[in-house]
């Protein structure tokens, strides 16, 4: 086995990874309402969920060659790897930058923040292009484009769009059974909500599917820029499957039940705002992050029904994702910069190992205060830690409007 | 580095439009259809639930926004399924 060769896999197995991180991390995109609103068991919802990313994974039919062409220059026009960055060079580019992407995604998760994969994704390899080749690896204009004005617009869009939709359904409903009116709009959140999954399986599966194909690419035992291996297609479908039934139960419960208490109709309006909006912005040349979406809009429908949201919880958001693309580059810049100077297939595979040690070490972290299908719904009591109630204050009951 | 910004802002314009016809009307038809649902139906002294059966007018009506609003859902996936080669 060459060196490119065993490189090469690494890069598979790591984008595989990180495909898995983005399903745990973004299962509340789609099912945070749904679950808190008791519309479907956790368990089931994340299983609907992961069904309908599987498929919606297989139904991307683009090639997704080009994701990373927005923001890094390491590829020509048609998604291939520049000539002089073919074989190891852009293989442990990539490499870095999915190491990256994949612990900043593990860090927000350990403290249940719904921060961007994409978003991840993009600072790793913007990072490990900066510390390769300087600050003219990386295309500025596509960062503004791609990443820091849709960062910006996505959440307020959401939210405005969720607030009206949830303002409309409040007064055209007001005059309905409390109980009639909730059971009704539990199987709208759950048609809403499914459509988020598949959209996101469509959209985030592929971005993966790219990286990896442009791996093949660089190593030489792919040549077609148009078509992906079928066996990366499968694989990638699956990882992210596997992640989202995982279920990224820390995020779930700060959208779910951390940012504001989640009522049947608010919850319709929230999922209905974020699909229309994922889906229309993929047409209009804007592609927004699912997860700024969501929580955007999940954020609106509690302003439209007039509820507490709890600020505190959504100022951490925005740190979080103000940080996120300059966090998961230094990772990415230093991942790269430890590559390189160890040098070889042992630079790569050191930080393999050391993503493989800093993972462990986070679900150790976790573990001592784990958060499951179980006490996710619990009351919310400044903290993401339900044991964290036991023995307090009764948790107050928020008014119903 | 002002085009950038003004097709951002035509893009972000467009989103929004949709958005508010789909994202917020859906919810509202659906709405239409529980509220439809509930025309001349007797509610329990405590106003908490319904104590008898939806009226055929009230069904009828509903069963139109519904079908609207599931409609919005399946074009939800023609959309994801077939988008690319519809919009552009």
């Amino acid at each position: 086995m060459t060196d490119v060769t065993l490189v090469l896999s690494l890069l598979v197995v790591v984008a595989l990874v990180f495909d898995y991180t983005n399903g745990f991390h973004d299962t509340a995109n789609a099912m945070a309402t749904t679950i808190a609103t008791g519309a479907l068991k956790p368990k089931v919802a994340v299983a609907l969920s992961a069904v309908l990313n599987l498929v919606g994974a297989f139904l991307s039919i683009e090639v997704a060659l080009t994701v990373s062409n927005k923001v890094v220059d390491i590829q020509g026009p048609d998604g291939a790897p520049l000539p002089e960055l073919m074989g190891l060079p852009i293989l442990v580019i990539v490499l870095a930058g999915l190491v990256g992407g994949i612990l900043w995604n593990l860090i927000t998760w350990l403290f249940g923040i719904p921060s961007s994969s994409s978003h991840a994704l993009f600072g790793g390899l913007i990072g490990a292009a900066i510390a390769s080749l300087g600050a003219g690896g990386v295309k500025w204009d596509g960062v503004l484009k791609a990443v820091a004005i849709p960062a910006v617009a996505a959440p307020l869009v959401a939210c405005f769009v969720a607030l009206v939709g949830a303002r409309l359904v409040y007064r055209i409903t007001r005059n309905l059974p409390e109980s009639s009116r909730a059971n009704g709009f539990r199987w709208g959140q759950i048609g809403s909500a499914s459509l988020v999954s598949l959209a996101h399986g469509t959209n985030d599966a592929q971005k993966t599917m790219g990286v990896i194909t442009l791996g093949l690419i660089a190593a030489g035992v792919w040549t077609d820029t148009h078509a992906i291996p079928f066996w990366v297609k499968l694989t990638c479908a699956v990882a992210i499957a596997l992640g989202t039934y995982m279920g990224g139960w820390r995020v779930i419960r700060t959208l779910g039940k951390g940012l504001v208490e989640i009522d049947p109709p608010q919850g319709m309006a929230a999922e209905a705002a974020s699909a229309a909006i994922i889906l229309s912005s993929s047409h209009a040349g804007m592609a927004l992050s699912t997860t700024h979406v969501a929580t955007g809009s999940i954020l609106g429908s509690g302003l439209g029904r007039r509820v507490e949201v709890r600020w505190g919880v959504a100022g951490r958001l925005v740190v979080a994702w103000l940080t996120t693309l300059p966090a998961a580059g230094l990772m990415g810049a230093i991942c790269w910069w430890l590559a390189h100077s160890v040098g070889g297939v042992a630079g790569p595979l050191l930080i393999c190992v050391l993503l493989a040690g800093l993972s462990l070490f986070m679900v150790w972290w976790a573990r001592r205060d784990p958060i499951h299908h179980e006490n996710v719904n619990d009351d919310w009591n400044g903290g993401l830690s339900p044991d964290r109630n036991k023995g307090g204050p009764t948790p107050r009951r928020r008014e119903k409007v | 580095m002002g085009e950038l910004f003004l097709d951002a802002g035509r893009a972000i314009a467009n989103v929004a439009i949709v958005g508010l016809v789909l994202g917020a009307g859906v919810p509202a038809i659906f709405a239409l259809g529980m509220r439809a649902l509930g025309i001349g139906r007797p509610v329990s002294a405590d106003s908490t639930d319904f104590t008898g059966p939806a009226t055929a007018t009230g069904r009828a009506l509903s069963l139109v926004f519904f079908a609207t609003a599931v409609a919005a859902v399946l074009f939800g996936f023609v959309v994801i399924i077939w988008g690319k080669q519809l919009f552009s």
